[in-house]
């Protein structure tokens, strides 16, 4: 092998190194997880063993922690999909520069202004005596518990999610050629019907990705629920979080999050066979190939 | 809808008046246009000359400020495209790439509530009309580009649409099998008796294709007429210049002659009639007569270059006044001009046409 056929795995030097960092943290976690930890020190000692994840999996808190965030990142993602599916429609076919530029200056301040600022900022719009509620109020309907609870959470989580989601579909909407469309029209479809039978199907992969990456980032939320859900709302990272706080038992708690990690790895996972069954029903083009 | 079967009569196409603006410029700018039913007429212009857009408004795509469209008498200016009975064959072909071959095809039908039996037939009559027969199962990105736009085609003419618009129908394609689909397009066409127009910039194609050759400039229909009559009597400069017309001399007009400085054509149809004293003198390189250098009636030249097209020879010729004029001569075997040679130039005044616009 000569020099110059060598030369491309130096570029992947620094990713391989940074990649081999994280493996090596991960195993010594996995290995901390198979300790028993000596009470009442930061001592773990003992063979290894499977008892932490045997307690891990009995515990009504973890498995309550498991099916909540599982649940709540579904409906995060629905309810973001459903937000942001017409956002980017109507940004990927708009006639006018102006108007795409805006919305996606938009998006992007959303992604760069920080998690706790706008976690306040929520506060101050959604709590009990917050804009919103003072306006209800103002026009004589009764207030609502906006904050401290699911919905507070999950509307944290679904503005957070949108720019990802919209700004990810929007590069899969906008490779859908407009005469398509046009073709459906001409043969006689309304445009209803052509978005249905024509843009709604060649929009699928693009969707299915989008709604992964926000599934994801759902599934690892911890700010907008310890923020915004007011102890009352425990996903798996504010679950993690909280025991390490309480209880310090270090083995115990990471028997817990990779059993997190091993249950996100599976939904991810799910999404993307569904993600390839679907590119494979719906655009032939890429099997073709 | 025309009812299923052969026999079906074409139907007329009225462009009335057409105005469509895009910002301040005109991209169609009072369009007056009628097709004969059952005719095939091309939109012939340089690219933003307003064919396109011309053709996006009959499909129902444009909205045009002003003007009708009417197919036999039947206004469908206010129609949305999908209740045009027009169909369109996209530059780009826009095949779903979704759907099979027999799921593109079948789509129109599918939308206009074509029982499914009888969509079957009419979709595998499509197919052997347009020979793809075999290709029934296959997707879009399993077919090559001729085969592509054999099934554009054929979902375009499965409808039975009143009126067929092809736009740069064979741009995609490479010379060979360009040559050989327009032939194919115009059997079919002629067998259909469809009305069709076809959006072009390629001036062989438009005379091999049309019964008649609407050349657009700058929104304008310039000419419309057979392909002879544009070709052979341009109507303007821009015409002649688009056409190919080689040679566009400024001249004026004397006594029924045209002269073009020492150039003098006699008896050019028109020159007599003229109500201006100066036109552009407008003829061919293959109009042009090299003869011996100062013989009787020919204006003196003399070679610039020269190069060879096969059976002809193309000379580039510096007349007195050094203007210079392309001419075609045959090659009968005698020895091709040498740079510098004196000759002496005649245009036949039949071949030639005095434009004014």
């Amino acid at each position: 092998m000569s020099a110059d056929e060598r030369r491309p795995w130096l570029l992947l030097l620094p990713a391989l190194l940074t990649l081999l960092v994280f493996a090596v943290a991960f195993a010594m976690f996995v290995s901390v997880s198979l300790r028993t930890q000596v009470a009442g020190s930061a001592v773990f000692a003992g063979a290894a063993t499977f008892g932490n994840y045997r307690a891990a999996l009995a515990s009504p808190a973890v498995q309550d922690a498991a099916w909540n965030t599982v649940r709540l990142a579904g409906e995060m993602t629905l309810l973001t999909a459903l937000l942001g599916y017409p956002l980017a429609y109507v940004v990927a076919r708009s006639p006018s520069p102006l108007f795409r530029r805006g919305v996606l200056f938009g998006l992007v301040l959303t992604l760069l202004s920080g998690g706790v600022t706008r976690a306040y900022a929520w506060l101050v719009l959604l709590g009990n005596r917050g804009l919103v509620n003072q306006a209800l109020a103002a026009i004589g309907l009764p207030t609502v518990r906006l904050v401290h609870n699911e919905t507070g959470v999950v509307i944290g989580v679904v503005h957070f999610l949108l720019p990802f989601f919209v700004l990810t579909l929007l590069a899969a909407l906008r490779g859908i050629p407009v005469a398509l469309e046009d073709a459906a029209r001409n043969l006689g479809a309304s445009r209803w019907r052509a978005f249905v039978h024509v843009f709604l199907p060649l929009s699928i992969p693009g969707l299915i990705a989008a709604a992964s990456l926000s599934f994801a980032g759902a599934l690892s939320a911890f700010l907008f629920p310890e923020l915004l859900g007011g102890g009352r709302v425990r996903m798996a990272a504010n679950l993690i979080y909280e025991r390490i706080v309480t209880d310090y038992n270090l083995p115990r708690v990471a028997a817990m999050a990779a059993l997190f990690l091993v249950l996100a790895l599976a939904a991810l996972a799910m999404l993307a066979i569904l993600q390839r069954a679907l590119a494979r029903r719906f655009a032939p083009a890429a099997e073709a190939a | 809808m025309t009812a299923a079967g052969s026999g079906t009569r074409g139907r007329r196409l009225d462009i009335e008046g057409l105005v469509k603006h895009f910002g301040a410029t005109p991209a169609i700018d009072s369009v007056t246009l009628s097709v004969p039913p059952g005719a095939l007429v091309t939109l012939l212009g340089p690219s933003g000359c307003g064919k396109t857009t011309l053709m996006r408004t009959i499909a129902g795509f444009v909205v045009p400020e002003a003007g009708d469209v009417r197919v036999d008498g039947r206004s469908i200016v206010r129609l949305p495209p999908e209740r045009r009975s027009t169909a369109m064959l996209f530059q780009s072909y826009g095949l779903f790439p979704h759907m099979d071959v027999t799921g593109n095809v079948g789509f129109g039908l599918r939308m206009r509530g074509v029982p499914q039996a009888e969509r079957e037939r009419r979709i595998g009559d499509a197919l052997r009309m347009t020979r793809i027969a075999e290709l029934a199962a296959r997707f879009p990105a399993q077919l090559s580009g001729g085969q592509q736009q054999r099934v554009a085609l054929a979902r375009a003419i499965v409808t039975e649409p009143d009126i067929l618009l092809l736009d740069e129908p064979f741009g995609a394609l490479d010379q060979a099998l360009r040559e050989h689909m327009q032939v194919e397009l115009r059997k079919l066409q002629q067998s259909l008796a469809t009305t069709a127009l076809v959006v072009t910039h390629d001036q062989h194609e438009a005379l091999m294709l049309s019964d008649l050759i609407a050349v657009m400039n700058a929104g304008r229909i310039e000419q419309f007429g057979a392909p002879s009559e544009v070709y052979d009597r341009p109507a303007t400069r821009f015409v002649a210049g688009f056409m190919g017309v080689e040679n566009l001399l400024a001249a004026t007009l004397e006594d029924g002659r045209a002269c073009a400085g020492p150039l003098i054509v006699a008896g050019v149809d028109g020159a007599a009639r003229s109500a201006t004293a100066s036109a552009t003198l407008a003829f061919r390189a293959e109009a042009v007569r090299i003869e011996a250098a100062g013989s009787a009636g020919s204006a003196p030249a003399h070679v610039v270059f020269s190069s060879h097209r096969g059976s002809t020879v193309l000379y580039e010729l510096a007349l007195a006044d050094d203007r210079t004029i392309l001419a075609s001569e045959p090659r009968s075997g005698g020895d091709v001009r040498s740079p510098g040679t004196a000759v002496g130039v005649r245009v036949d005044a039949n071949a030639c046409t005095l434009l004014t616009a």
